[in-house]
């Protein structure tokens, strides 16, 4: 069956990778490129690159980036979003080298640009994130642009029972950057049961992660700047997390020695 | 995505070079959606024709869940040499069409909720439907091993 994947998330603020805190502060961690080769080098199942400025300052996505980091050779599965609002935005991520991208405020704005996504590159391409925070028994989704948040209803997730988006994105945006701070309620409580979920903001203890990938409905844990504390810092973490359906660690020495 | 790519290769006149190239014995590797190309039709983006290099049509996934998204094993159901290597490793998958063919074109198979192929073979054409480019190390030695044992073979 389907492993469980652990995505490293690498947030980009004007071209530099960054740490991002509750989606307020950013402190400067490097360049994307240096961080992808890490993830690749440590055996990430899927690397999420995130440029979080580009529809704030009206850009398109940042091809010139997704083109760098295509030169790399990576043979790790890219995920790209940022600045994607049309199918011709879309097209072109995937022309440049990503096999996902990732949409959020083009969510809000033109369902028919997503349906158009949909229908050329297929619901496997699309990942819908959904920055969201409880209060009480319900979900709110945070509006990153106007800096506002609505309560979460199922008319805001027909493209994903439709199945035109394939998983979603959850994220803690008011615990991200801060350990073990994931509201595990944002899973348990989210509407539709059948759509995988990408979970995301605050994650960086095992037992937190072991408690999220034993969900059904979990498909994938991403973690951003924990990951890069330390050398080899996937396989270390997913050396805690054997007891779980995650893709193991993998390590060139234990490959087949035969070949 | 199918019919783009599908008239691409035509406006290139990289198609008769595919069936040409077939024609003389020398070995292909269709990846994914290039797999599903060496078929005879595919229903997405309606109904399109394929190179028929490979008797067997190409369907959607169907059942609960329309895609089939991740890292999963891959069995070499034929015991073919050129999967070999493939044994309790992982590849990176990203479709929501599968291959329905005859069964003694199915050299590998997957279980997703359904077990389907997971890469096919007549003679030196061969496809397979997960990404070895993107699948780390285990991806490099398949290729080193497919490549190697298409070129000898």
């Amino acid at each position: 069956m389907v492993k469980k994947r652990l995505v490293g998330v690498i947030t980009v603020k004007d071209g530099w990778a960054v740490q991002s805190l509750a989606y307020t502060r950013y402190l400067p961690v490097g360049r994307p490129e240096c961080l992808a080769e890490n993830l690749e080098r440590w055996g990430a199942d899927e690397i999420l690159v995130m440029c979080i400025d580009r529809t704030r300052k009206g850009f398109g996505p940042d091809l010139a980036l997704l083109k760098r980091l295509s030169s790399l050779g990576l043979s790790t599965p890219l995920t790209f979003g940022g600045g994607i609002h049309t199918l011709e935005q879309a097209s072109a991520v995937i022309q440049s080298g990503a096999e996902r991208l990732c949409v959020d405020s083009a969510l809000r704005a033109d369902n028919q640009e997503i349906r158009l996504m949909a229908e050329l590159l297929g619901a496997q391409a699309l990942i819908g994130a959904m920055p969201l925070h409880r209060e009480g028994q319900q979900l709110w989704w945070y509006d990153y642009l106007m800096k506002e948040s609505s309560l979460l209803r199922d008319t805001h997730l027909s493209l994903f029972s439709e199945r035109l988006i394939s998983e979603a994105l959850v994220i803690d945006w008011r615990h991200e950057g801060q350990r073990n701070g994931f509201d595990m309620d944002l899973v348990t409580e989210f509407p539709f049961k059948e759509v995988p979920l990408i979970t995301f903001g605050g994650l960086s203890e095992p037992a937190q992660l072991t408690s999220l990938l034993s969900l059904p409905n979990v498909s994938a844990v991403a973690v951003g700047n924990f990951l890069n504390y330390s050398e080899h810092a996937v396989q270390n973490l997913k050396g805690q997390l054997i007891k779980t359906p995650l893709r193991p660690a993998v390590f060139k020495s234990s490959m087949n020695p035969a070949i | 995505m199918r019919r783009s790519l599908v008239q691409a290769l035509q406006s290139r006149a990289l198609d008769r070079y595919v069936l040409d190239h077939a024609s003389k014995d020398r070995p292909i590797l269709g990846i994914c959606l290039g797999m599903q190309l060496l078929t005879n039709s595919s229903r997405e983006d309606g109904y399109t024709s394929g190179l028929g290099l490979i008797p067997g049509d190409v369907m959607p996934i169907g059942g609960e869940t329309s895609w089939h998204i991740g890292w999963n094993t891959v069995e070499n159901v034929k015991g073919d040499p050129l999967f070999s290597l493939t044994a309790d490793q992982a590849f990176y998958f990203n479709h929501s069409y599968i291959y329905q063919g005859p069964p003694e074109f199915q050299v590998c198979e997957t279980r997703a909720t359904h077990p389907f192929a997971s890469a096919i073979r007549r003679n030196k054409i061969v496809g397979v439907q997960f990404h070895p480019e993107k699948s780390q190390t285990a991806g490099r030695l398949l290729f080193r091993h497919l490549l190697n044992g298409l070129s000898n073979g």
